[in-house]
């Protein structure tokens, strides 16, 4: 059985994220800024009557927030709540080669904790992210 | 078979449900058929479908059980405790199996042989004649009364997601109605269209209200739903309570109703394990031996005020102060202050418990906190009122419904926020006549002659709004506390009821919001926590709630009222101060004011003050000042004139910015703070004079005497003193001056103190002395 990923492109660097995960992709239109929200957070924004909670994934994973306005995002739900983790692109649909590796290198906090392994694609060896495990992370982070 | 199976137990689930009622019901009176019959139904169809299921172990359970009732309807066998028991005892165990087989796993080949044997009729021999009678009467009882009759309004199960499905699709259909509807509008489209259009829309309209319903359930379910809990709370406790139910038609949300059974559940076992006595205690003071605990619901607009009402021991109200003083929870000067229903909600306070022995029930001191949280996160309001000998009431007032909220959205810094209703008094345009100068650095508005604390809602967020006043919207909100605070925004854009939906909890996190909505066009909303921006800006703490009640109970005393002089400080502004310090008002040249490196000073009747209120520059060639003496202090503060003299209670005045503001003519002004002038005064240049004692003739009678002369009274023992006076030898009547320091021998002595000429005199002429 093949899984399917989701190539995605953040701050130049390329993620996998299990395309099960992932209700849909959108074009990000008008994101309305929640003041006093963590630098994660972009704003809310609105697919039909369902409000999605708009975050920075490069900054989830521990980069800085990007300069330029983002202009897509990877819809899922988690807990009954949308969350868009927005990306600078998404560049295609693949399945995995191989089986998910152990990431042999040390990853810094950012990508530690959301990192779930390493698959081989069509385009090369690309990390695999856990968006569930990010918006847990950054949920407790904000609880403690 | 799967959907079969699902089906089945989806049915004995909620006849399980509805059964516990019927059995409390039959149990208090076995005589009602139409309860019995239900139950007898109910193990009936158990017993039925468990042999087409092939579930032998629940099927023999009701076979017995079955053949039990069959028993007492033919009226061979009396309903007793007994029986009803090993009943309920059954139907747990039947629930019990009917879950494992909901899970998916084999039901155990356990044993019921006790079961079994508990509904076996132990003494079957044994008063048959009594039982027989008794049966017989209760048959005789049946035939009178009329069959009650058992609801039977047709109902559906549905998946939950569906029903969100739906919902959600009625919500997307009002969005794409109202995008249409402005489309329309821009446009000149055919008046046959529009007609269509508005039908439509009245169609639409009326289906959400619909669906609205769809999550309301009658709050009776809930309420019902203690039963069972109550009966055997009091049977392990040994108490005896009557249950009574009023609930109405009232409907409720389906949320709300998980969000209250916690709640409720803890305040009833409280109810029943400290309220209620014991069926002796209660018939030593008079009482009936069984507790009557009332529970109803009644709505109220868009509230809905559930009670729960014993008629127990009640609270003792001293015991509760007497405990928070003890644990810290308020001070015994707070305390004293309270009114009773304050005292009463002491019993909220963390940590408080005056259970009088820690029972296996409740009384861990984790509770009423619990529960008033539990309550105030809905949006509710929990009130307590209790009469120690007569009982407890407790009421929660809570909101009809958590999703939908009525509410009014305000616009910062073009960005929409919502504000429930609930918390809105009343909206104010702001303009500069109304938000008074900004004193102590916090803001402050003058909404009909009251003073509130004013918070910019663009500054709290840190966003760009309206900066003129002219063109801010105040929103006049009301806490819990009953506190009310001016919420400044650039303008209110709609009232409407927003259906609240939650966000991420990395938002909430911010203690903003509390939830999202989506507005008419589309576009989100954050929906504010009203608590926590009134934190976040200053305007309460955390321990407002017993610093409101220092506010509140303060009486008016007419004594307390205090002449002020109102006047203009050069600044513009507008001041006062109390008269009793002024000594003079005076017209001074500009000429007279000289500038020192420490400040400004004034040559004033041959005596050098210090000047403050003066900013240097001066248009005119005099101006006006206040001579203000006040203790061992003297100094001059220039003014742009007086205005009135008028008596102010000091006890309104408000000082929360840390500088006192006094109400004047519906504006606030500043009270001068004296003690801020008297550290920076220079050294008093009068001589220093020591009374000879503190009691009233010397404080009243020579006090004004020594200082009409131009003594200044120091109290101390210690320092240099210029002249000191005492009594000779002790009599208490004759007086003796005696110069010191600046004023060598000037001693005068053998002045009658009832003689306020001759110390007058002598007194005038020591002053001469010394300013000669």
């Amino acid at each position: 059985m093949t899984h399917d990923h989701l190539i995605v492109r953040v701050a130049g660097h390329r993620l996998a994220v299990a395309a099960s995960d992932v209700l849909c992709v959108i074009e990000l239109g008008n994101v309305v800024p929640v003041p006093g929200a963590p630098p994660f957070v972009l704003g809310l924004a609105t697919q039909r009557s369902r409000t999605l909670n708009v975050f920075d994934l490069a900054v989830g994973v521990g980069l800085p927030r990007s300069e330029h306005p983002l202009r897509f995002a990877v819809v899922l739900d988690f807990g009954g709540v949308g969350y868009a983790m927005a990306v600078d692109a998404v560049e295609s649909v693949t399945a995995a080669t191989g089986p998910v590796q152990r990431v042999k290198a040390n990853l810094s906090s950012g990508w530690a904790r959301c990192a779930a392994g390493m698959i081989e694609t069509a385009v090369g060896t690309v990390l695999l992210i856990d968006l569930a495990r990010l918006v847990e992370t950054e949920m407790l982070e904000k609880a403690a | 078979m799967d959907d079969l199976i699902a089906e089945f137990i989806a049915e004995t689930r909620e006849m399980l449900e509805a059964l516990e009622r019927a059995l409390v019901a039959w149990e208090r009176d076995p005589s009602d058929r139409a309860q019995f019959d239900q139950i007898f139904r109910f193990i009936h169809t158990v017993k039925g479908n468990c042999g087409f299921f092939d579930l032998p172990r629940i099927q023999a359970l009701a076979h017995v059980t079955e053949s039990a009732l069959s028993e007492v309807r033919a009226g061979r066998r009396k309903a007793d405790t007994r029986l009803v028991d090993a009943v309920l005892l059954v139907i747990d165990r039947i629930g019990e199996m009917i879950e494992r087989v909901a899970a998916g796993k084999e039901i155990a080949s356990g044993d019921d042989s006790e079961l079994i044997l508990a509904l076996s009729e132990s003494a079957p021999s044994l008063d048959s004649a009594a039982k027989d009678l008794a049966a017989t009467d209760s048959a005789a009882s049946v035939a009178t009364k009329p069959r009650r009759q058992i609801d039977a309004q047709r109902t559906m199960r549905l998946p939950t997601n569906l029903v969100d499905r739906v919902m959600s699709g009625v919500s997307d259909m009002i969005l794409v109605r109202n995008e249409l509807e402005r489309q329309l509008h821009r446009s000149d489209s055919d008046p046959a269209a529009l007609a269509s259009f508005g039908r439509l829309s009245a169609l639409l309209t009326e289906m959400q209200s619909a669906m609205a319903r769809v999550r309301l359930q009658p709050i009776q379910t809930l309420l019902s739903s203690y039963d069972r809990m109550i009966r055997d709370l009091a049977a392990e406790l040994g108490k005896q309570v009557e249950v009574e139910i009023e609930s109405g038609q009232v409907e409720i949300d389906r949320e709300m109703i998980e969000r209250l059974r916690d709640p409720l559940m803890h305040v009833i076992r409280n109810a029943i394990d400290h309220g209620f006595e014991t069926p002796e205690q209660r018939a030593a003071s008079g009482k009936p031996p069984a507790g009557r605990l009332l529970l109803s619901a009644r709505q109220t607009g868009n509230e809905i005020r559930i009670a729960i009402l014993d008629d127990g021991r009640g609270i003792d109200a001293d015991l509760v102060v007497r405990r928070a003083v003890e644990r810290g929870v308020v001070t015994p000067e707070l305390a004293e202050r309270m009114d009773q229903s304050q005292r009463l909600q002491l019993i909220c306070a963390a940590g408080l418990s005056t259970a009088r022995q820690v029972t296996g029930i409740s009384g861990r001191g984790v509770g009423m906190d619990v529960v008033r949280a539990a309550i105030e996160k809905i949006g509710g309001k929990l009130n307590i009122a209790s009469t120690p000998g007569n009982g407890t009431r407790l009421m929660f007032d809570v909101p009809l419904t958590l999703s939908v909220v009525p509410s009014i959205t305000v616009e910062v810094g073009g960005q929409t926020f919502a504000v429930p209703r609930s918390y809105v008094r009343e909206i104010v345009r702001n303009s500069s006549e109304v938000e008074v100068e900004p004193v102590g650095g916090a803001r402050h508005v003058c909404v009909r002659g009251e003073l509130y604390p004013c918070l910019g809602l663009a500054e709290v967020f840190g966003i760009a709004g309206e900066d003129c006043p002219d063109d801010q919207t105040l929103v006049m909100v009301t806490m819990i506390d009953g506190s009310v605070f001016a919420l400044c925004v650039d303008g209110i854009a709609d009232h409407c009821d927003l259906v609240i939906r939650p966000v991420a909890p990395q938002i909430i996190a911010t203690g903003f919001y509390v939830g999202v909505a989506q507005l008419n066009d589309g576009r989100p909303s954050l929906m504010l926590d009203m608590v926590g921006v009134a934190k976040a800006g200053g305007i309460i703490s955390d321990k407002s709630r017993f610093v409101s009640i220092e506010s509140t109970n303060v009486p008016v005393d007419p004594a307390s009222l205090t002449p002020m002089i109102v006047f203009r400080g050069l600044s513009g502004v507008r001041q006062a101060t109390h008269l009793s310090v002024v000594e003079k008002l005076a017209e001074v040249p500009v000429a007279d004011i000289g500038h020192g490196s420490a400040g400004s000073h004034l040559v004033f009747d041959g005596d050098i003050l210090p000047l403050h209120g003066f900013t240097g520059d001066a248009d005119t060639e005099t101006i006006d000042v206040l001579v203000i003496a006040s203790l061992d202090a003297r100094f001059a503060y220039a003014t742009a004139g007086s205005i009135d003299i008028c008596d102010f209670d000091l006890e309104t005045a408000c000082s929360e910015t840390g500088r006192t503001l006094l109400l004047y003519e519906d504006r606030a002004i500043e009270l001068l703070d004296l003690e801020a002038f008297r550290s920076r005064a220079a050294v008093d240049a009068r001589p220093s004079c020591r009374l000879p004692s503190s009691d009233n003739w010397s404080q009243e009678v020579l006090r004004p005497l020594v200082e009409g002369a131009g003594f200044r009274v120091v109290d101390e023992v210690k320092g240099p003193i210029d002249l000191v006076i005492s009594f000779e030898s002790g009599d208490g009547e004759t007086l003796r001056l005696e110069g010191a320091q600046a004023i060598p021998s000037a001693d005068v002595v053998g002045i009658d103190r009832n003689d306020p000429e001759a110390l007058t005199s002598a007194l005038m002429a020591v002053s001469k002395r010394s300013a000669g």
